[in-house]
């Protein structure tokens, strides 16, 4: 099992007070997959992460690493096997990128000499090489969470725990980013991540879970998630000239000069409604076609908003 | 492991100019601040002078006598006030006579409010009659001398209650002597021919001295090694240390005099405290930033992190105090340069940094947040400075607050830093005299950092 799967979350709980910010959460992460960790604020994701790292201690339930039961306060083995790149952008601001690299890499065990040759690929990697000698304070907010994951990334650990890590960057250093997280998947890495860029964990993820009152309430692909949701049907939305009388069977009005049905198959199915609104004598103006999303997904299963979103 | 996070330590200090400077330059420039306060500056300047008004209602040669003494102490700055007010706000300083009791009630009122007002640190106001009550012993309504004196400077009535008893004494012997022979007279009956030539010889003795002293050239001078008007004992004063320096020459370890010496001491350990009160909060500033979770994620330890702030913090402190200390030494020629006094004030130097860093890093880790924590170490460091004797010596301090200061370290830092710079212990070597504060002050230094190291354990698994 471990060899498939890296981390198995099984069934955890941790309360705080009377409040249970995980309440038997579940999941497992194969090998060289991004799985996608998301819920709204205060579903649980944090803890979960934190639980994860060792840095809580589960009232129940456990965390498997390579099938070795995660300890309290993290056995020493199992943490160089582990990367944790916090929400927050946890640098020395007044250290270059290399004295961060140099010492994030001393902190979590990475030997002397393989220092240079690990900052040197970290450097490359994240595109600082260039400005490897400048503070980190003079970095755009990007370059600060490029620096932020390389400096957890050092070690080489082979699952990756990542909070929000492109929350408040521009959409070209999230694509860098992206792309990065991307080329650690490809040599093997097993990618956990939170994020509120409901869009991209569509696309780049393997695998999403969406946890909701310190609960797991699905997992999956995003196919595996649509049937088990809203379906794989999209919804055809037709502009009008004018307000119907009637509408054919199947069809809702959605405002005045607006009407809105589901289909299947587009390519048999739209053809019949545009003949049954011409039979009707209504004009179609124009029409759109909604495409199941992510967003559609998550609101169907948390049943709320995103609050950040 | 910790190294690691030392050096990070040092490269962000390094890094940030501004807090380099206020780091090592703040020091030496809050050094000549409070040395100029508490030290005299250089050693060379003069206290300030007690502001007097003096209200001479007598106007006899007893009370002009009194008042040129008064005039000839140093410490003193006395105006005379006229008896006639011509100024609402302002006493003249020329003398006229007065003309009804309502003007000199006008005019002792007038004294009383420069006192109030802050003008004056005391009035005196010498009544009419005073010549002819002098030395009445007994008579409990001769004319009292009246000293106006301000609240806040009870230090100030003391001193001139006693300078106006000795300058009484010392001014007009002849007039003392003359109404004491006229009491004697009174009770006794009058005196032969012969008793009354020589009291008049005697009188004229008294006389041409007080003449002599005022003039500086008497017309009979008193004969050598006799003097009247010493008082009645004749008092020297001389500092130990100037006594030590005389008779020790070449023996002892203490050369100087310089009172900077004494606050050296209590001045660089309340600057090392509010300093690392600074740097201890980097460890809530880590925390609030998220770089403690990151750090305490890998293999770092609760423990390693403390040790290695307490170490930075330790070596921060000791380069403040170093640099102090040689700053002291050649700005206000602070004693240091021997092996002895450098072995010990190292000593002391380290120790009350350990001690420093522990106290603030206990303070950092029971606060919650960085606003929590200067508030909190701001009030903790000054009520401890304030008893532990860094803002006064503390011999002068209420008994309750002796005792309480044994509680706080870094009363035990100045007094370990007194025994170096200040006192001398002629049968032992600084090194060995500072033992007894070093033990103490690294005892408290392991408390601190054990409740420390407990309450920061909410940053550890929970």
């Amino acid at each position: 099992m471990s060899d498939h799967q890296p981390l198995v979350v099984d069934n955890l709980v941790r309360r705080f007070g009377g409040r249970a910010a995980l309440d038997g959460a579940s999941f497992s992460l194969r090998k060289g997959e991004c799985l996608a960790l998301l819920g709204p604020n205060g579903a649980g994701k944090t803890t979960l992460i934190r639980s994860i790292a060792g840095r809580l201690k589960p009232d129940s339930g456990r965390v498997l690493i390579h099938g070795q039961v995660q300890q309290t306060g993290g056995d020493p083995a199992l943490l160089r096997r582990l990367g944790v790149i916090p929400q927050n952008i946890a640098i020395y601001d007044n250290l270059t990128a290399r004295e961060n690299l140099n010492l994030f890499g001393r902190l979590f065990g990475v030997e002397p000499a393989d220092l240079p040759e690990r900052t040197a690929e970290a450097l490359e990697w994240t595109g600082l090489k260039d400005r490897s000698r400048e503070p980190a304070s003079r970095f755009s907010g990007g370059m600060q969470r490029r620096l932020n994951i390389a400096c957890g990334v050092l070690h080489r650990p082979d699952i990756l725990l990542l909070d929000e890590p492109t929350v408040g960057v521009d959409p070209q250093s999230r694509q860098r980013i992206w792309g990065m997280l991307k080329e650690l998947q490809a040599q093997g890495v097993s990618l956990v991540l939170t994020t509120h860029q409901l869009d991209e964990a569509q696309q780049i993820c393997d695998r999403i879970v969406i946890i909701d009152g310190g609960r797991t309430v699905a997992s999956g692909t995003f196919d595996e998630l649509l049937d088990a949701s809203i379906g794989r049907r999209r919804r055809v939305v037709f502009t009008l000239t004018q307000s119907p009388a009637t509408l054919p069977d199947g069809c809702e009005q959605r405002g005045e000069k607006s009407a809105t049905f589901f289909v299947d198959d587009i390519a048999r199915d739209l053809p019949v409604r545009l003949q049954q609104f011409a039979a009707a004598r209504i004009d179609v103006a124009d029409l759109s076609i909604e495409v199941p999303t992510l967003q559609s997904v998550f609101l169907h299963f948390t049943g709320h908003e995103l609050r950040e979103l | 492991m910790i190294f690691a996070l030392i050096k990070a330590q040092c490269i962000s200090l390094y890094r940030d100019r501004m807090a380099m400077l206020l780091t090592f330059a703040l020091p030496c420039v809050m050094f000549t601040v409070f040395a100029m306060i508490f030290g005299s500056g250089s050693g060379t300047a003069k206290p300030g002078k007690l502001k007097v008004i003096v209200l001479d209602q007598d106007e006899t040669r007893s009370s002009v006598r009194l008042l040129d003494s008064l005039k000839a102490m140093e410490n003193l700055e006395v105006t005379l006030v006229v008896n006639t007010i011509t100024d609402n706000s302002r006493p003249q300083s020329q003398s006229t006579t007065a003309d009804s009791d309502g003007i000199l009630r006008d005019a002792r009122l007038q004294a009383a409010m420069s006192v109030r007002s802050g003008k004056a640190s005391a009035a005196v106001i010498l009544p009419d009659g005073l010549e002819a009550s002098m030395a009445q012993f007994g008579q409990a309504d001769r004319p009292a001398i009246e000293l106006i004196y301000d609240p806040a400077n009870p230090l100030a009535e003391q001193m001139l209650a006693g300078v106006l008893q000795a300058s009484a004494f010392t001014s007009s012997p002849d007039v003392l002597m003359e109404n004491g022979l006229e009491q004697f007279r009174t009770m006794g009956g009058p005196f032969s021919a012969l008793q009354e030539t020589a009291a008049s010889a005697f009188k004229t003795l008294l006389s041409n001295e007080q003449n002599a002293d005022q003039t500086e050239a008497g017309n009979t001078p008193a004969p050598k090694g006799f003097s009247m008007t010493d008082g009645i004992v004749r008092i020297e004063s001389h500092s130990a240390r100037d006594v030590v320096r005389i008779d020790e020459t070449g023996t002892s370890n203490i050369t100087s005099a310089k009172m900077i010496s004494y606050y050296a001491a209590g001045i660089s350990v309340m600057f090392v405290m509010f300093s690392m009160s600074g740097a201890a909060s980097s460890l809530l500033e880590h925390e609030e930033r998220g770089t403690l979770e990151r750090l305490l994620s890998g293999r770092m330890t609760i423990i390693h992190l403390l040790l290695s702030h307490w170490f930075f913090y330790v070596g921060l402190g000791v380069v403040q105090i170093s640099l102090m200390f040689v700053f002291a030494s050649v700005v206000f020629r602070l004693d240091l340069w021997h092996v002895e006094t450098l072995a010990g004030a190292g000593i002391m130097a380290l120790v009350s940094s350990m001690a420093s860093a522990a106290f603030v890093m206990m303070i950092a880790t029971l606060c919650r947040s960085r606003k929590q924590l200067e508030g909190l170490s701001s009030i903790v460091i000054l009520i401890m400075s304030a008893i532990g004797g860094s803002m006064m010596p503390r011999f002068i301090m209420p008994e309750f607050v002796i005792k309480l200061s044994s509680v706080a370290f870094n009363a035990w830092a100045m007094d370990g830093f007194l025994k170096v710079f200040w006192y001398n212990t002629p049968d032992k070597s600084i090194v060995v005299s500072i033992l007894r504060e070093v033990s103490i002050i690294l005892g408290m230094a392991a408390i601190f950092f054990s409740i420390a190291c407990a309450a920061a354990r909410r940053w550890a698994v929970r």
